[in-house]
């Protein structure tokens, strides 16, 4: 028995593979990820062609584990360890106790992550900014986000460093919202509904399509974005 | 001889069916197949331990990629799976979800999740969002920002002297002609619980009290109110700023809107699955608690 990871390397499996994926795709997950894998970031729904992955790393069976149980689906196996708190709200986060941000933190914690890939005019904003980020009392950011805000796979807190953005297009006002109003996309779990092998053929059909994407980008030189 | 013989081939042929019907009935192994389905990593008591399972266990446990684990590891952790089986099955049989506390919350919550399930992850059309969003135009605004300064004369009894109201009054003629603040509270002992800056209306809300928060949404950036009597002292807002909220327009609107969609299918929902429970159920009640109503 093959192993999920191991089917990307073997051509037969693959021709088996590919076209049961991508009708089922094409069925099932194409009315939210888009036809072309390209996602939505006006809903926060992921590209799933970018090579740039919310939960693990990318592999078959990891996919797999998330078309099998979803994200946040109900189902228990399904990833649902943690989403985005909510911090222009009197709860933010309704795991815990944490406590609100002001319009000004939250204007600072935007500063710092924007400096990471662009200088900001206010040095002092982005100061205040990382404090908070790494303030264990009040913004916590960094408990999920990482202390290098490079995210953390295994709880699906994304990278606020390489400029791929969940939601909106990375301007002040949309990762303002993000942190005013959290996040926590859903993704339903196929396991009562597909069957284990076209859910295999799925993961490899969305495993393929991100791999092609990795490819051209690198072979035009650029940097994964 | 011939209706003799019959009758007993007949006899030793019902006994030997009833044994096999036996067998079948009340050991596992007489419905068992012997070949595990390609998804399976094992069948135990032909409930299947999923490979899928198997391998997020292992590289849970190993921290390695399946491809990485050795056999010994891959082993341990299918023994773990099968033993947990074994135990799952058998606490079914001893009926824990009657008896144990622990299995019927995660009984519960697992049912609640299933319930929600399909409206937790269905995708509302975009007729379905414009029609939530007509429909609650209150809820899609910009948060509203305030910045106040709040002073306060404390009272012990509850009234305050005329004394003291000549010193309110006074602050407020020297906050009206741009005395900072700070040094308003040195002149006339007054205090600030606590000065925050910028605020969300609900953190302001908070901070205030709903009477106080009410009064400084009326007055205009750069104004002062007057003093405000109340049980505790005697209070004065200076309103730096007040950002109101901006209605949203439908596009950036959208994820808030689905988010609140889907918490109000998934009440619906929920209350309908009660409703049609409790329709089918049969719900006897004490009589000294006759007045709940099912």
């Amino acid at each position: 028995m093959a192993s999920a990871d191991s089917i990307p390397g073997n051509a037969d499996l693959m021709s088996f593979a590919m076209p049961r994926g991508a009708s089922a795709y094409s069925k099932h997950c194409a009315s939210c990820h888009g036809a072309q894998l390209q996602g939505d970031p006006v809903r926060a729904i992921p590209n799933l062609a970018d090579a740039d992955w919310l939960y693990g790393s990318g592999r078959v069976s990891e996919i797999e584990r998330v078309v099998l149980y979803g994200i946040r689906s109900g189902n228990s196996k399904g990833w649902d360890l943690a989403h985005m708190p909510a911090f222009a709200t009197p709860h933010p986060y309704d795991l815990y106790a944490m406590a609100p941000l002001t319009p000004g933190d939250i204007e600072d914690v935007t500063s710092y992550l924007l400096a990471f890939r662009h200088p900001q005019a206010d040095e002092t904003a982005v100061e205040r900014g990382g404090r908070i980020f790494h303030d264990a009392n009040q913004g916590v950011c960094s408990d999920c986000h990482g202390f290098d805000a490079k995210g953390d796979s295994a709880i699906g807190a994304p990278d606020l460093t390489d400029g791929v953005w969940l939601r909106g297009d990375g301007s002040r006002q949309s990762i303002e919202d993000s942190i005013a109003h959290g996040l926590a996309g859903r993704c339903p779990a196929w396991i009562t509904v597909l069957s284990p092998v076209t859910i295999r053929a799925l993961a490899v059909y969305v495993h393929s399509a991100s791999t092609r994407a990795s490819a051209r980008t690198l072979s035009a030189g650029g940097k994964r974005e | 001889m011939n209706a003799t013989r019959s009758m007993v081939l007949c006899g030793i042929g019902a006994v030997a069916g009833l044994a096999i019907a036996g067998v079948g009935l009340f050991s596992a192994r007489g419905t068992a197949t012997h070949s595990v389905p390609p998804e399976d990593v094992a069948l135990v008591n032909q409930r299947p331990i999923l490979r899928s399972d198997f391998v997020t266990q292992l590289e849970s446990e190993t921290g390695e990629t399946f491809d990485q684990s050795t056999r010994a590891e891959k082993l341990k952790v299918l023994e773990e799976m099968v033993r947990e089986e074994l135990l799952v099955q058998r606490g079914l049989e001893l009926d824990f979800a009657e008896t144990d506390q622990s299995t019927r919350n995660a009984l519960s919550t697992a049912m609640s999740q299933q319930v929600l399930a399909e409206a937790t992850t269905s995708q509302p059309s975009e007729q379905q969002l414009q029609q939530f969003f007509d429909q609650n135009p209150a809820r899609y605004a910009t948060d509203g920002i305030l910045t106040v300064r709040h002073l306060v004369i404390p009272l012990r009894g509850g009234s305050a002297t005329g004394q003291q109201m000549v010193k309110a009054h006074e602050a407020v003629t020297a906050l009206r002609t741009d005395t900072p603040a700070e040094a308003v509270v040195a002149r006339y002992g007054l205090t600030e619980p606590r000065n925050d800056g910028d605020e969300f209306y609900f953190a302001a809300r908070i901070h205030l009290g709903d009477p106080l928060f009410e009064a400084a949404l009326k007055l205009k950036e750069g104004t002062v109110s007057e003093p405000l009597l109340a049980a505790d002292g005697v209070h004065i807002l200076k309103v730096i700023k007040n950002k109101v909220p901006v209605p949203l327009t439908f596009d950036r609107a959208r994820l808030q809107v689905m988010t609140d969609l889907k918490d109000a299918q998934q009440t619906r929902l929920m209350q309908a699955t009660l409703k049609f429970l409790r329709g089918r159920s049969k719900i006897l009640v004490a009589t000294d608690y006759g007045d709940y109503k099912p």
